[in-house]
């Protein structure tokens, strides 16, 4: 793991914007004649997909944060859902490798979850105020001690957010990758045929479970944050 | 509004809590261990304060599981 | 570099692209799909207030129905019983103009029959006297004087005086 100021990683970036822009054809798919008497099955989707997150999001933040939250995270959902299924995809990639997802790249999952760590910290300045949100931080009769200890539980959020969807959707493609390595003949490919179908599948299940997690954890953080008794 | 979804609401939520277990509490320690470790260094009077960080890994890892879990199972 | 790097402009790369695709959804998709929803449900509201307004409405009407069946049985019940009564008295009326009629006509019967009784027996009276006096003259006619002629009629009408 190293850092760069200004080194740029493109396949991220384009298989970045080929998520949003699939996510955003689907979406507009569904807006498509949005209409207010019987929905067409896209439209059906979204609108279910919009009342489970109003609903989910609804069970844990503030009423004033919920409508916005909501619509973030099923954004953000839907974002992440594309991303991490893309690198399953059989699709060949311009330097001879298959395609990988944005979220297998550290920076992606770790810009998401530093921005959302940002907008956690502002929901809690904007729910408890200026002092309460510093009060938050120090609360400890011993401030010094109290300050490390929200720190550690504040940074872990977007640490483990990041880490643990990079890390499943990594190591997914990686097994993915490597089942094509098990031994040749009529046995190797039975087993590369049964062991990959398998692993596949279980990817996308754990691609969108991932996707969930990021999502839900990130709201309940907010949440946690936005909540006036804490 | 949602009552249909009362239920998948509350489950996915239950996927929430416990993904968040295990890998939220050790983070904590880890970044607790790490960052006692890099101010025993500065300040050379190891192993105290990589022992007072995982100490403070410890309890930041059971608050931070003790706040999520009031919003998660609210 | 390798997938494991943290790359500044990556971060927030990563950061715009979610920007972008939120605010696109939002100005787009969430937007029109959340107004349908909502209309959707405004619809429902008022279909089920209108549905609530008609149903009393109905309420109300059924019970106005009820209200004239009722009323248009008791006063078929008034009639009824009216022309009863009304029949009734008309029968005896008739029955009584009839008693009245049959007694009346029975009486006449009988005054003519007395009168015509009356008037044989009479008839049959001056036929006798005539008779008796033609038969008594033509026995005694000459030995008897006129005073005995009288007394003798007159026992003899005495007697068919009796007769009657």
């Amino acid at each position: 793991m190293n850092f760069s100021l200004t080194a740029f990683q493109w396949p991220p970036f384009w298989t970045g914007l080929i998520s949003i822009g699939l996510v955003l054809l689907f979406g507009l798919a569904a807006a498509r004649r949005a209409t207010a008497s019987v929905p067409s099955g896209a439209q059906n989707m979204m609108e279910t997909a919009i009342e489970t997150f109003q609903d989910l999001v609804g069970q844990m933040a503030p009423e004033a944060l919920a409508p916005n939250l909501s619509l973030l995270a099923l954004t953000l959902f839907l974002m992440l859902v594309v991303a991490n299924i893309l690198g399953l995809l059989p699709l060949p990639w311009f330097n001879g490798d298959w395609i990988h997802s944005p979220t297998a790249f550290l920076s992606i999952p770790a810009g998401l979850a530093a921005w959302m760590f940002l907008l956690i910290q502002w929901a809690g300045i904007k729910y408890k105020g200026f002092g309460g949100w510093v009060y938050g931080w120090v609360w400890k009769p011993f401030p010094v001690i109290g300050l490390v200890i929200n720190a550690l539980e504040q940074l872990v959020m977007p640490v483990s957010l990041a880490f643990r969807l990079f890390g499943n959707i990594l190591a997914g493609e990686l097994v993915l990758r490597m089942t094509t390595h098990l031994p040749h003949g009529i046995g190797g490919v039975i087993t590369t045929f049964g062991i990959g179908t398998l692993w596949l599948v279980f990817s996308f299940v754990i691609s969108m479970i991932q996707a969930l997690i990021f999502t839900i954890l990130t709201v309940a953080y907010m949440s946690i944050q936005a909540n006036k008794d804490h | 509004m949602g009552e249909p979804n009362q239920k998948s609401g509350s489950a996915f939520r239950g996927v929430g809590v416990a993904a968040a277990l295990g890998a939220q509490l050790i983070l904590a320690i880890v970044l607790g261990f790490l960052l006692g470790h890099w101010l025993d260094g500065v300040f050379h009077i190891a192993p105290w304060l990589t022992i007072a960080g995982v100490i403070l890994g410890i309890v930041a890892g059971f608050m931070g599981l003790f706040h999520l879990s009031k919003v998660l199972m609210k | 570099m390798s997938s494991t790097s943290l790359t500044a402009p990556n971060l927030i790369a990563a950061v715009l692209q979610f920007l972008l695709l939120l605010f696109l959804l939002r100005a787009f998709v969430y937007k029109p799909i959340l107004a349908a929803m909502q209309k959707r449900r405004d619809t429902i509201a008022k279909q089920i207030h209108d549905a609530d307004g008609l149903r009393s409405e109905a309420d109300k009407l059924r019970h106005e129905a009820q209200e004239l069946v009722n009323q248009a049985r008791d006063e078929a019940k008034q009639i009824l019983a009216n022309a009863r009564r009304e029949s009734d008295e008309q029968a005896k009326k008739i029955v009584e103009q009839a008693q009245k009629e049959a007694s009346y006509r029975q009486k006449a019967a009988i005054d003519e029959i007395e009168h015509e009784r009356d008037q044989a027996l009479a008839s049959i009276r001056s036929q006798v006297a005539d008779l008796v006096v033609f038969a008594a003259g033509k026995v005694i006619e000459r030995n008897l004087n006129a005073e005995d002629q009288a007394r003798y009629v007159d026992e003899v009408l005495k007697d068919v005086g009796q007769l009657q």
